[in-house]
C-alpha cells in the first residue's frame, strides 16, 4: 500500500503524540500495535471502495492521544533532565583529589594530618561511588525522565575497576611469586585469586553497562 | 452509575481479549474490530493495545510477526500455556460470579 509523505507524516505525528504518553516497556510494543492498526484500518477502507485521504479518516476515528494517559511531567516540562545525583557523584571524586594529593605529599612528621586527609579523600571517593550507583538505579527506573547514565556509569565503574587494578597490581608486585618452600603452590593460589578478581570485576562492569543500555533503549 | 459501568468494563477488557484469542491467533486490528462488535463493552484501541502489551509482558500472550501488504509487519497474538490456564481460571470465576449474583437477585425477588 502506497501512502504519500503527507499521510505518513500524519501517522507519525499521531504516533509521536501517543508515544509521549506511554511509559517504559509498554512504549514500543503498544506503538507498534497502533501503527499496524492504522495501516490495517486504511487497507480495510480502501478494500471497501473508499477514496481520498483515508489516513485522515482513520486517525479521526481513533482515540485522541490524551486517552492513553497524561504526558509525563518531564515531557510536559520540555524534556528529560540531568540527574543531580549524577553531578554530585562526579564532583565528589574530583573534590577528593586535593586532600589525597596533599595528604600523600605530607612529611612523616605530620602523620595524623596525613591520615585524616587520606581518610577524607577515601570517604569522598566512596560517597561518590555510592551516589553514582544510586543515580544509575534512579535513571533506569525513571522511564527516560532522567539522563546522565553514561556519566554515572563512568564514575561508578571506573573507581571500582581502578581499586581492583590497584589491589591486583600491589598483590602482583608483592606476593604473587613468593620465595621459599611451597612457593609454587602459593603463587598458583595467588594467581587464581587475581584471575577471579579481574574476571569478576569485568563481568560485573559488563553486566552494569548492559542492563543500563537495556533500560534506556527499552524506553527510547 | 456511569463510573460503575466504566470500572466494570475496564476490569473485563482483559477477560474479553483473552477470550477472543481462545483457540486462534489474531492481530491487533482484527481483535479491536471483534471487540467493537460487543457494543456494550465500548472498546477502543486505547484500551486494547495497552492490555495486549501487558498480557504479553506477563507471559499470557506470545507474538509472531508476519510481513503485511498494508504496512509494517502484522503482529499476531496467541495464548501461551499460561494464557490458556488463565482463560480457564477466568471462565470458571466468571461462571461462579454469574451464578452467585443470579442467586442473590432471585432470593431478593429481582425483576
Amino acid at each position: 500500500m502506497e501512502l504519500s509523505s503527507f499521510e505518513t507524516n500524519q501517522i507519525q505525528s499521531y504516533l509521536d503524540a501517543v508515544g509521549e504518553r506511554l511509559l517504559g516497556t509498554e512504549h514500543d510494543e503498544t506503538l507498534a500495535g497502533i501503527e499496524s492498526h492504522i495501516y490495517d484500518a486504511v487497507e480495510a477502507r480502501r478494500a471497501g471502495g473508499e477514496e481520498g485521504n483515508l489516513v485522515a479518516a482513520v486517525l479521526a476515528e481513533l482515540d485522541a492521544p490524551e486517552k492513553y494517559g497524561e504526558r509525563p511531567a518531564a515531557v510536559a516540562a520540555g524534556g528529560p533532565r540531568m540527574s543531580k545525583l549524577v553531578i554530585a557523584g562526579a564532583c565528589l571524586p574530583a573534590a577528593a583529589l586535593m586532600p589525597m594529593l596533599i595528604g600523600l605529599n605530607l612529611d612523616r612528621d605530620y602523620h595524623a594530618a596525613k591520615a585524616i586527609l587520606v581518610a577524607l579523600a577515601t570517604g569522598l571517593m566512596l560517597l561518590g561511588i555510592i551516589l553514582s550507583k544510586v543515580a544509575l538505579q534512579l535513571i533506569k527506573r525513571s522511564d527516560g525522565m532522567l539522563t546522565g547514565a553514561g556519566l554515572a556509569l563512568t564514575f561508578y565503574l571506573l573507581p571500582l575497576l581502578g581499586a581492583v587494578s590497584l589491589i591486583v597490581s600491589s598483590f602482583f608486585f608483592g606476593k604473587v611469586l613468593p620465595d621459599g618452600p611451597g612457593a609454587e603452590r602459593t603463587a598458583a593460589i595467588n594467581l587464581g585469586i587475581m584471575g577471579v578478581c579481574v574476571l569478576g570485576s569485568i563481568a560485573y562492569a559488563w553486566y552494569e553497562v548492559r542492563s543500563t543500555r537495556r533500560a534506556i533503549y527499552t524506553h527510547n | 452509575m456511569k463510573t460503575w459501568v466504566t470500572q466494570l468494563r475496564k476490569g473485563l477488557i482483559e477477560y474479553c481479549v483473552i477470550n477472543v484469542l481462545n483457540g486462534s491467533e489474531s492481530y491487533g486490528y482484527e481483535i479491536v474490530v471483534q471487540l467493537k462488535e460487543l457494543e456494550v463493552m465500548d472498546v477502543t484501541e486505547s484500551t486494547v493495545y495497552p492490555v495486549l502489551t501487558r498480557l504479553k509482558s506477563d507471559g499470557y500472550l506470545k507474538v509472531r510477526s508476519e510481513p503485511s501488504k498494508s504496512g509494517p509487519p502484522r503482529r499476531y497474538f496467541s495464548l501461551t500455556k499460561l494464557g490458556q490456564q488463565r482463560l480457564q481460571e477466568m471462565n470458571t470465576y466468571w461462571d461462579l460470579l454469574n451464578e452467585s449474583i443470579d442467586t442473590l437477585r432471585q432470593s431478593n425477588g429481582a425483576a
